[in-house]
């Protein structure tokens, strides 16, 4: 069965290193291969600790409790060499900004070969320049040998998003993690992007987790959504199920507070985020609409919705109004 | 109607080094109404900020002028301009950014309704007044700018902006850097403070969706230039421009 999902969370805890409270709480999450994931939520609840877990750069993140299983091996049991070689030939990924992970004046084919040959010595130059502009031209660079001549500073961030996630591709990684990567760049170029991914997926099979807050995104891209709330994943499961029939309280509230084209005003959520989150039980309780004492003691299961669709809200919903 | 803002032709041109050019703003004319909200809506680079620039006369347009309640703003200084600048007020996307870190918000509050209220005694009840109205306890008064949530900030920002009773509030990107729910806490509270004080509100933002939930009109930027204009409805159903077009697909349906 290990052998089923590419990524396997379980019951994952994490502290930042230097912190007393736990960030994430029970996580359990599966990626299988080829499959899209779109972890949504608010700044704070916890979505960039998930990838750096995933990631395990060293001093990003403590896990306190729960395994994170690649090919059904625990990660943490790997030697920091082991995950290296992971990191990158395995598991590729992309930041919000792409001068995080761009050399701003060093030229664009020089950064391929740096990222191919860390990993295989035997690469040439000429192969990796050549894998380089097939890249480029699968995502649709009009003038792949230019942007091979520029240095990042020459180029827009559209542009430099795009091409790191090129580099990114070039080891051909199993799962690309994405870390808001659309959202420092203009609709326009971020439709392109998510249209880039997609193509991606098709011609390499790459399994992707993206972390994002733009539904409009997740909408497109996902082929799994879960949502994040006070450093838990509330609700999750296949796209149309999380986003036309919510079941968590917080997932309603979160998708009526996203502005669409029907001349409404978006609907905010009253109250504020608490500064630190409830260990054990609903970290949503103090601001749901529905919450009843019991909710501020019951310690949380998942609760099946249908199918693959489980929430860890245990109330019945009051309705389950259509949210398309 | 009483046309509040009239922008005639406006264009402007910044000198690069090597002597080139860049038109940031090119011909552009727009109006907002008494009690209007107008949304100006375009991707980074096409002037939006600019345009915001030029109206509030933080720089100077080559040519054309904007006239802000019968006064036009490009031929007056000195006391005529500040009196002018009472009759409208900004609000911008990093709300910390725009109050000073020394200050409490409170003493922020105070200095822009020194202006307008002599009394001190006045101006502490009419402080308390205005972020009751923003959805602020009070004891926020006391604190700073740094001790807030982004959005809270923004409601201070507010507060500050409504203090002198502008006509025209001009909100450049005002909820971008905020998560969706604390964004749409805000812009109820623009709308709500727009029904009550017949406020008259520009609205710049890149999100389409986010101005067509309560902008009337709304002005599509590409390059500088009005590229579309009219009736927000009327834009989404049927947008002429292939980039008016991409806002309209972007957005979660």
């Amino acid at each position: 069965m290990q052998e089923k999902h590419l990524v396997d969370i379980r019951n994952l805890s994490v502290r930042y290193p230097d912190a007393q409270e736990t960030i994430l709480h029970d996580v359990n999450l599966t990626i299988s291969a080829g499959e899209i994931t779109c972890v949504i939520g608010e700044s704070g609840s916890g979505k960039s600790t998930l990838l750096n877990a995933v990631l395990q750069l060293p001093g990003r993140v403590e896990i306190t409790d729960g395994q994170v299983l690649f090919r059904g091996n625990d990660l943490q049991q790997l030697t920091p060499r082991q995950m290296q070689s992971i990191r990158g030939r395995e598991i590729g990924v992309v930041f919000q900004e792409p001068g995080a992970s761009l050399d701003p004046i060093r030229k664009i084919h020089k950064q391929f070969y740096d990222a191919l040959h860390a990993h295989d010595r035997s690469v040439t130059k000429a192969e990796a320049r050549q894998k380089a502009a097939a890249l480029l031209q699968s995502m649709e660079f009009k003038d792949p040998e230019r942007i091979l001549e520029s240095c990042p500073a020459q180029l827009s961030g559209g542009m430099n998003q795009r091409v790191a996630i090129a580099a990114a591709m070039a080891l051909e990684p199993a799962i690309l993690l994405a870390d808001e990567p659309t959202s420092a760049l203009d609709v326009t170029v971020q439709a392109q992007v998510v249209e880039e991914l997609l193509h991606l997926r098709a011609q390499y099979g790459t399994s992707i987790l993206l972390i994002t807050h733009n539904m409009g995104v997740a909408a497109k891209l996902a082929d799994q959504v879960a949502v994040m709330y006070g450093g838990r994943i509330v609700e999750c499961g296949p796209r149309n199920d999380v986003l036309h029939h919510p079941a968590h309280p917080y997932t309603r509230a979160l998708l009526a507070a996203v502005p669409r084209l029907d001349e409404k005003l978006p609907q905010g959520i009253p109250g504020r985020k608490p500064e630190i989150f409830p260990e054990r039980n609903c970290s949503f309780a103090s601001r749901c609409p529905y919450a009843e004492e019991l909710c501020k003691q019951a310690i949380l299961q998942p609760h099946t919705v249908s199918g693959q669709h489980w929430t860890l809200c245990g109330k019945e919903a009051p309705d389950h109004a259509d949210n398309s | 109607m009483q046309t509040i803002l009239e922008v005639s032709h406006v264009t402007k041109t910044f000198h690069e080094r090597g002597g080139r050019t860049f038109r940031a703003v090119d011909d552009i004319s727009l109006t907002v109404e008494t009690g209007e909200c107008v949304g100006i809506v375009g991707e980074s680079g096409s002037g939006k900020s600019t345009l915001a620039r030029i109206i509030t006369r933080l720089i100077l347009p080559d040519s054309g002028s904007v006239t802000l309640c019968g006064t036009e703003l490009t031929a007056v200084k000195g006391a005529a301009l500040r009196a002018a600048y009472r009759d409208m007020k900004m609000i911008f996307q990093e709300p910390r950014s725009s109050f000073d870190p020394r200050l409490t918000l409170g003493e922020s509050l105070d200095d822009a309704l020194k202006t307008v209220v002599p009394e001190r005694a006045q101006r502490m009840s009419d402080a308390k007044q205005l972020f009751e109205k923003v959805g602020l306890d009070t004891h926020f008064l006391k604190l700073y700018p740094t001790q807030v949530s982004g959005g809270e900030c923004q409601r201070a920002a507010i507060a500050r902006a409504i203090a002198q009773k502008p006509r025209l509030l001009i909100c450049d990107e005002a909820t971008s850097a905020l998560d969706v729910s604390v964004q749409a806490q805000i812009i109820g509270l623009l709308n709500e403070i727009r029904r009550e004080s017949g406020l008259s509100l520009l609205f710049i933002s890149h999100d389409l969706a986010l101005v067509s939930s309560f902008c009337g009109r709304t002005y599509v930027l590409h390059d500088g230039k009005v590229v579309e204009q009219g009736a927000t409805a009327q834009i989404i159903r049927a947008p002429s421009q292939p980039y008016t077009k991409q806002l309209v697909n972007s957005v979660l349906t």
